[in-house]
């Protein structure tokens, strides 16, 4: 029998151990959220800082490219929500296929994508150019246009139609159906009915595009850089990687564009306040499919270009590319060569990059777990005071980019007393790709635990488990299938990171994605390639595991 | 299990004392005091919101009281004084809930051992008791049944055969036959019946059906407002109504307005022959009876009324009988043969002996 709880009296009715509990858990929250914004608004105060930092044109048009490179988000989540709308709601044929390719495309990492499109757009030796014109190539991959290129084709368009899938298919068909009834076309139904109902969701994913849209770091530094455009991120990363690094100018920089955030945020509330219907989403939602006649053959036909676009054909380029004795040069005599592999494969600091990544995904995906896991059960279930501050706490760093995130923890390290340890170590990265994905962590696990009833956990309580055995018989095996989502989300993002630890790595720490920027940046983009194909094939045969391990979770229940 | 002091027969199993607890500065549970023996089912009867619910799971330690003191088998397992609390697995007892709260990734029989798993039983015994539940609430075969393909009737035996393994205390019920349909409540209300007679735990029963209180009960506590108005045996509870809102809640009531007069109480032009029970002539009062305690006369003595209309159940009749000189109506049920017409001037009889009366 479990011992007699005697607790000391305390304020506020709840016995001292609770209270210090709940205490200690909002400081812990506290201090690895909040310390690194604070630390970037506190550095930042200096007035002359701010002079020099905002006077200085390149910082100023940076601040420009990045708000102007942002407005692909509001652009893709149109896309990306017709095209969802599309797959889930019309008879398209093969949209089980598309639905997939979409969902492999959100999973693979962006820089591969962007040494394929270099390869395809360079202007000097892209494919496509060379087959196109050989005289004046029409395509610039090195410009405003690439970098919006490649995002919407291999990020900002599949992560929509992810992001807003599950909006729709929670959308009572009904709304539609009743819409076909009273004389509408089929994307007259869309235009009039799904899509202003869904408009919160969509304001939503796109103010969350938006917003990591400015955390987008390699593609602008590898495409941006060498057309002299610059983006708050690379111009961050200029600053800090400056010897000796400019602190104060980086935070400046970053103030200010916390405080936009702030405004957009904002303004994204007083929109949504006219959406106050957004809770009339029906459940159990009737599934018809709509048939949009014989325009499903363009439709369908429409999107698979698309994904052959985004996925299937950089993917092939970047295989070729990794075998090829000069990246693009397919016109010298035996362009072909395995060379490349053999070198990578040999080299230590691949197998020391790949050992790195793979220790610090897994580790950050089991901790994060583990860490997500109590404190999203903690805020849904406990009746600890400030557990609405640790709920507010952990979504902080979804608003940070990370390449700031880096820098404010590299702050943290260099100058916080006794942090010095971490300097460098992988230990360091797998703390803050913790921080970094604590907002989606805890986000899906609240999610999840609120699904279950509370009944079940006060039965094992009352059965004669204790709130530690509850957690682990009760709570995890029923949250299961959103374990392993997790820790593939993490996983993957962990593998594919490049802006958030960039500044925290060392050689002994260095990591498959940031030896990949490495070689992209020092112009071996064959070895880069070979990376590539690695750290793509790594991503991607994690997320079909974890695919069917998910579904056979799903079936089995 | 501490139980310091030998046990006496008349030392009641579960004793709870002034219980209160406020949500938001509105009290929920108001000053609940009562006493559980061995053996005895003790049902919580009350509306929606009453604190019935609220005071069960103070009792299973699921909420923290704001005053009050609760002993299991004379252990102190709660009091707000001492700011102590007994967690929820420490207090030994059983619970259903109207949910049933089966865990869906354990099979039946998982379900059923997680209790005496968690006490640390060997495997052998553990096997052999979750064999002799699953006999005793009648689920044989379904050992290694998936609780999610379980219809609502088997959840609930489950339930039950979870929440007795371990053979606790007492066993709580909160609302649990409300999930199911007329028929399979009726059937397992009976069985609870038995069941609670063959094993002798004591139990206390949450309902706002006072059907089940009725029939499953030892005492009902029949609550208000976070209060209990009455505890008493179900027979006197519906007899004796300690207040109007008892009365009213427990079994059907017809109200009559009336006024005190030396001799008796004047509903409309009639004098009813009853003590007026300290009430001085003058005063207004309620009248109440129990609906089979009134027959509806052609001719005799009796309250006089005129029907205002009849309407056909198929198995009675009920009529609206507005009553003369007022516009007070109240519903009696007739016999199906030859019923009043609607206008036709009736008497309706009443035994003084049934009769309560309420100061207003």
């Amino acid at each position: 029998m479990a011992a007699v709880a005697t607790f000391a009296p305390a304020r506020g009715g709840l016995p001292q151990s609770q209270l210090l509990l709940g205490m200690g858990v909002l400081a812990l929250v506290a201090l690895i959220t909040a310390a690194p914004v604070l630390v970037v608004i506190f550095g930042a105060i200096d007035a002359n800082v701010w002079r020099d930092t905002f006077t200085y044109p390149v910082n100023r048009s940076a601040i420009g490219y990045s708000f102007l490179l942002a407005l692909r988000a509001p652009l893709a989540a149109v896309i990306g929500f017709l095209i969802a709308w599309l797959l889930i709601r019309t008879k398209l044929p093969g949209s089980r296929f598309i639905e997939f390719a979409m969902w492999v495309t959100f999973f693979v990492p962006i820089l591969p994508m962007t040494l394929s499109w270099i390869l395809l757009l360079s202007p000097r030796y892209g494919f496509i150019n060379h087959l196109l014109g050989p005289l004046a190539p029409p395509f610039n991959a090195y410009s405003i246009g690439g970098i919006l290129w490649v995002h919407v084709t291999a990020s900002s368009v599949p992560v929509m139609v992810l992001l807003l899938g599950p909006a729709i298919r929670q959308l009572d068909a009904s709304y539609e159906e009743i819409g076909r009834v009273c004389g509408s076309r089929p994307f007259q139904v869309f235009r009039r009915i799904t899509f202003p109902i869904l408009m919160p969701a969509i304001l939503t994913a796109a103010l969350a595009g938006f917003i990591k849209s400015l955390e987008a770091f390699e593609v602008e530094q590898l495409l941006g850089r060498p057309a002299e455009i610059f983006v708050y991120s690379t111009r961050i990363y200029d600053l800090i990687a400056w010897e000796p690094p400019r602190f104060k100018s980086a935070m400046a920089l970053s103030t200010f564009v916390l405080l936009i955030l702030l405004v957009i945020a904002m303004v994204y509330q007083r929109l949504n306040r006219r959406y106050d219907y957004a809770t009339i989403l029906g459940r159990g939602a009737s599934f018809r499919e709509l048939d949009i006649g014989r325009a499903r053959w363009l439709v369908s036909g429409a999107l698979f270009l698309l994904v052959a676009v985004s996925l299937f054909f950089p993917l092939f380029m970047l295989i070729v590319g990794s075998c090829m004795k000069l990246f693009g040069f397919f016109t010298i005599p035996e362009p072909y060569t395995i060379k490349h592999w053999q070198d990578v494969l040999a080299d230590p600091l691949f197998v020391k990059a790949l050992i790195n990544s793979l220790v610090l995904s897994a580790a950050a995906g089991f901790v994060g777990l583990a860490i997500y896991a109590v404190i999203a059960h903690l805020i849904v279930r406990s009746r600890l005071p400030g557990r609405g501050m640790i709920d507010l706490l952990a979504w902080l760093p979804w608003s940070i980019p990370g390449i700031l995130l880096g820098v404010s923890v590299l702050w943290l390290i260099l100058e916080g007393p006794g942090l010095g340890f971490l300097y460098g170590s992988l230990l360091s990265l797998v703390l803050i790709m913790i921080i970094a994905q604590m907002p989606i962590g805890v986000h899906m696990m609240k999610t999840s635990i609120r699904q279950i009833s509370v009944e079940l956990e006060h039965s094992s309580r009352v059965c004669g488990a204790g709130p530690i055995r509850t957690f682990y018989a009760i709570v995890l095996p029923l949250v299961r299938p959103m374990l392993v989502s997790i820790f593939v989300i993490v996983f993957i993002s962990t593998m594919r990171d490049i802006s958030t630890i960039i500044f925290l790595a060392s050689a002994k720490s260095q990591t498959l994605s940031l030896l990949m920027m490495q070689f992209a940046a020092s112009s071996n983009l064959e070895a880069g390639a070979v990376i590539g194909v690695i750290t793509t094939a790594i991503v991607i045969v994690v997320a079909l595991v974890a695919r069917r391990y998910g579904l056979n979770v799903a079936a089995a229940r | 299990m501490a139980d310091p002091t030998p046990r006496t027969p008349s030392e009641p199993i579960l004793r709870v004392r002034g219980l209160t607890k406020a949500y938001g500065g509105a009290p929920v549970v108001d000053d609940v005091t009562f006493d559980l023996a061995a053996g005895e089912v003790l049902t919580l009867l009350g509306p929606s919101g009453c604190g019935k619910s609220t005071t069960l799971r103070m009792v299973a330690g699921l909420e923290r009281p704001d005053v009050g003191e609760i002993w299991v088998r004379g252990r102190l397992v709660a009091s707000a004084t001492q700011r102590m609390m007994v967690p929820p697995e420490g207090r030994n007892l059983g619970l259903v809930f109207q949910s049933y709260a089966i865990w869906p990734h354990m099979t039946v029989a998982e379900n059923i051992a997680y209790p005496l798993r968690v006490r640390r039983m060997d495997r052998a015994a553990i096997a052999a008791k979750v064999a002799d539940m699953i006999r005793l609430v009648q689920l044989d075969g379904l050992a290694d049944r998936s609780t999610t393909a379980l219809s609502g009737g088997q959840q609930q035996r489950v339930a039950l055969a979870r929440a007795l393994a371990y053979e606790p205390d007492i066993l709580l019920l909160d609302e649990p036959l409300s999930n199911l349909d007329t028929v399979l409540r009726k059937d397992m209300r009976a069985q609870l019946k038995a069941l609670q007679g063959r094993l002798g735990t004591a139990f206390l029963y949450v309902t706002h059906d006072q059907e089940e209180a009725m029939s499953l009960s030892t005492r009902v506590a029949v609550m208000n407002g976070g209060r209990i108005e009455q505890m008493a045996a179900p027979d006197r509870v519906y007899e004796r109504p300690a207040s109007r809102f008892v009365q009213g809640f427990v079994g059907g009531t017809l109200r009559f307005a009336g006024v005190v007069e030396a001799d008796g109480v004047r509903v409309g032009g009639s004098l009813i022959a009853v003590a007026p029970n300290g009430a001085t002539p003058g005063d207004a009062i309620e009248l109440t009876v129990r609906p089979e305690d009134v027959s509806l006369q052609r001719n005799g003595s009796g309250v006089a009324g005129r029907v205002a209309e009849t309407t056909y159940f198929g198995d009675r009749i009920e009529c609206a009988v507005q009553i003369e000189g007022t516009d007070q109506i109240v519903v009696v049920t007739v016999a199906k043969h030859g019923p009043p017409v609607a206008g036709e001037r009736v008497l309706l009889q009443i035994d003084p002996a049934r009769i309560a009366l309420w100061p207003l």
